[in-house]
């Protein structure tokens, strides 16, 4: 099949955005699928933590490719060939997973937002790396807000995931984000509401209201749980709580997502 | 009345209650004895205000007038009694018509003098003062008025109500409650300025809103008594006028009519809910209008006032209508043990800031040459295969 792009966006930080992105891809990496995820999120990247890199075993990263530095194969890291690990992450190994992280090295990093970096070279990288390990999924973590970088991934994307928090803030945002993709001729848009209160509210509803209300498909409302709050910071949570209701239904929206682009 | 008398009489008013001793006697020396034989009128209806009156001797009658050319009369006030204490304060229009009923003998304080001796008052004496005006402010009517709550109210209910406020201060930074804390009082802004934040996911304050002076805080907070569902925290001094669930289930009951006009005003409001509470009322409105229906018509109608509207059938509405609320508390908490509460999602996109926001990115030059540079990119990668 030919690689899914997809970006993953959210108009305020502290959605999930990052974490909720590690782990659909690690679990369409662990339903067999070829997948790599690129941290785009210049200015405070962080999903390189989840799979339990740091600045010691990231020798290259995007930075230094945008800058012309070094070649975007060099940037990615094979989850699947790394050894040790946490719990979650060590159920990646053999599997088919890559990460393209961006630097949190404070110079690195304002060496970048100081200058901007060309999107056109970034695309490239991205289309590069795609084709060079026949990807199946191709996860674009982006900046929260609509920036002009962000806007350019999101339009070269075959879809666009917005995450939300259920508040008046995030539903706000996420209004404006969705006209603005779709001025964009974003093709594919999907919502998925995070960090919901289930126990006050039915997920059924919370779903229903936020398609009416965008006109946009929602692919699953996550909870709110103490758990994921504890735990996910340093792991791929869904592979090390597969029994918490937000890793149910996070894995079970990676396979409706598999469902779709196989048939699709 | 005797001296004594006279200087207990300025004591107990609410304004002069905040005064020392030393100047209530120097008010009294200010004041100039008026006479008014029987039938005459003191004052109408918006008038200029501008003076308290101290009633010595005989009786006045505070009337109002309606469009329709009947009069409603208020109340009766005596010996001991005074009106128009906020002239004092506010030089606002009198809110209704006052006559005398029999002859009349009283003292009279005009406004200049008073502000003349206040002007001298320490710092602490003035904020009481304002304190004791706020309360009193016959402005606030006005303002309850518009909530759907206390909409049809006659003013006389209104001023039962306007009695029962309290007076809440805080200072800047100091919360009037918190998000979640259970929400039994409405609240009025007197003066200041208060922010209403929740908690961000970061646990960052997030300002949702801000309030002003004559805006209300909490207006179904004595009927739903439901959890705040966000913090308001003071951002300058403020005063704030408070009514309590308990005063406000107090006048309720007492007062037959405001019962009935809030039962009529809830009842709308809570139309579409279909929940034990709207079957309550429903069930004793029938009730009400089937065996007291004439009795409370009488009350209402009445041109002598509730008090003398017929003890039996008063005080037979009353035993209902506090019944009521009574089983209306009753219903609502078993409904909250019963049920999950669980609550419907609601979305509320402001469009006007959306447009707003979207048109602020979308409409310039820069995203038009986005687009066409996102155009080149999807083209780049099609190209690519």
């Amino acid at each position: 099949m030919t690689t899914q792009i997809i970006s993953i966006h959210s108009y305020r930080g502290g959605t999930g955005k990052s974490n909720t992105t590690a782990n659909l891809a690690a679990q369409l990496a662990l339903l067999g699928r070829r997948v790599a995820i690129i941290d785009t999120d210049i200015p405070s990247p962080g999903i390189h933590i989840l799979f339990g890199l740091d600045e010691t075993r990231m020798h290259r990263t995007l930075n230094q490719f945008l800058h012309g530095e070094c070649q975007i194969e060099d940037v990615g890291y094979a989850i699947g060939q790394m050894e040790g690990g946490a719990p979650g992450v060590s159920q990646l190994h053999g599997k088919n997973l890559w990460l393209l992280p961006a630097s949190p090295n404070r110079d690195e990093i304002a060496r970048i937002l100081q200058h901007g970096y060309d999107v056109s070279l970034l695309n490239k990288g991205i289309q590069t790396f795609r084709r060079s390990l026949d990807l199946d999924y191709f996860f674009i973590d982006t900046h929260p807000g609509l920036n002009d970088e962000t806007l350019l991934s999101i339009a070269v994307s075959d879809l666009l995931i917005v995450i939300l928090r259920p508040d008046n803030q995030d539903f706000q945002g996420t209004s404006v984000t969705v006209d603005v993709a779709r001025k964009l001729d974003v093709s594919n848009l999907e919502i998925v509401v995070n960090k919901a209160l289930l126990s006050k509210y039915d997920s059924e509803q919370i779903k229903a209201q936020v398609e009416s209300t965008y006109g946009v498909p929602v692919l699953t409302v996550l909870p709110l749980a103490e758990d994921v709050v504890d735990n996910a910071s340093a792991d791929i949570f869904s592979l090390a709580h597969p029994e918490s209701p937000w890793s149910q239904r996070l894995k079970a929206a990676a396979e409706a997502l598999d469902h779709r682009f196989k048939s699709g | 009345m005797d001296e004594q008398a006279i200087l207990a009489s300025l004591k107990n008013l609410r304004l002069m209650s905040v005064l020392p001793d030393d100047m209530i006697r120097l008010v009294r020396s200010r004041m100039t004895s008026e006479f008014l034989p029987m039938r005459q009128i003191l004052f109408r209806k918006g008038d200029q205000g501008g003076a308290l009156y101290l009633i010595l001797d005989g009786t006045i009658a505070v009337v109002f007038p309606h469009d329709d050319g009947s009069d409603e009369v208020l109340n009766h006030l005596g010996p001991g009694e005074a009106m128009g204490q906020m002239s004092l304060i506010d030089p606002g229009l009198r809110t209704a018509t006052a006559i005398a009923v029999t002859d009349v003998h009283m003292l009279r304080l005009h406004r200049d003098d008073f502000q003349e001796i206040i002007r001298s008052q320490p710092q602490d004496v003035l904020t009481a003062l304002g304190d004791a005006a706020a309360r009193q402010r016959l402005g606030y009517m006005d303002i309850l008025k518009q909530l759907p709550l206390f909409h049809n109210m006659t003013d006389e209910a209104l001023a039962h109500i306007g009695d029962r406020l309290s007076i809440v201060r805080l200072k800047p930074g100091e919360p009037l409650f918190h998000k979640g804390d259970p929400g039994d009082s409405l609240y009025i802004v007197d003066d200041g300025k208060l922010k209403i934040t929740t908690t961000g996911s970061g646990g960052e304050e997030l300002i949702l809103n801000d309030c002003g002076p004559g805006e209300i805080i909490g207006e179904m907070g004595p009927i739903d008594y439901e959890p705040r569902s966000a913090t308001v925290v003071a951002t300058t001094f403020s005063r704030l006028l408070r009514l309590s669930r308990e005063d406000f289930l107090d006048i309720a009951s007492a007062q037959p009519i405001i019962a009935m006009e809030i039962m009529r005003n809830m009842s709308s409001r809570l139309r579409f809910a279909t929940t034990y509470l709207e079957q309550a009322i429903e069930w004793s409105r029938h009730v009400a209008e089937g065996d007291y229906g004439d009795a409370i018509d009488q009350i209402k109608h009445s041109q002598t006032g509730i008090e003398s509207g017929g003890a039996g059938s008063a005080a037979k509405a009353t035993e209902l209508l506090s019944a009521f609320f009574q089983m209306v508390n009753d219903v609502q908490r078993r409904e909250e043990i019963l049920r999950e509460q669980v609550r419907i999602l609601t979305i509320q996109i402001d469009e006007a800031r959306r447009r707003a926001e979207v048109h602020s990115l979308t409409d310039s030059d820069s995203f038009a040459r986005l687009k066409a540079q996102a155009a080149r990119l999807r083209a780049e990668r099609d190209e690519m295969g």
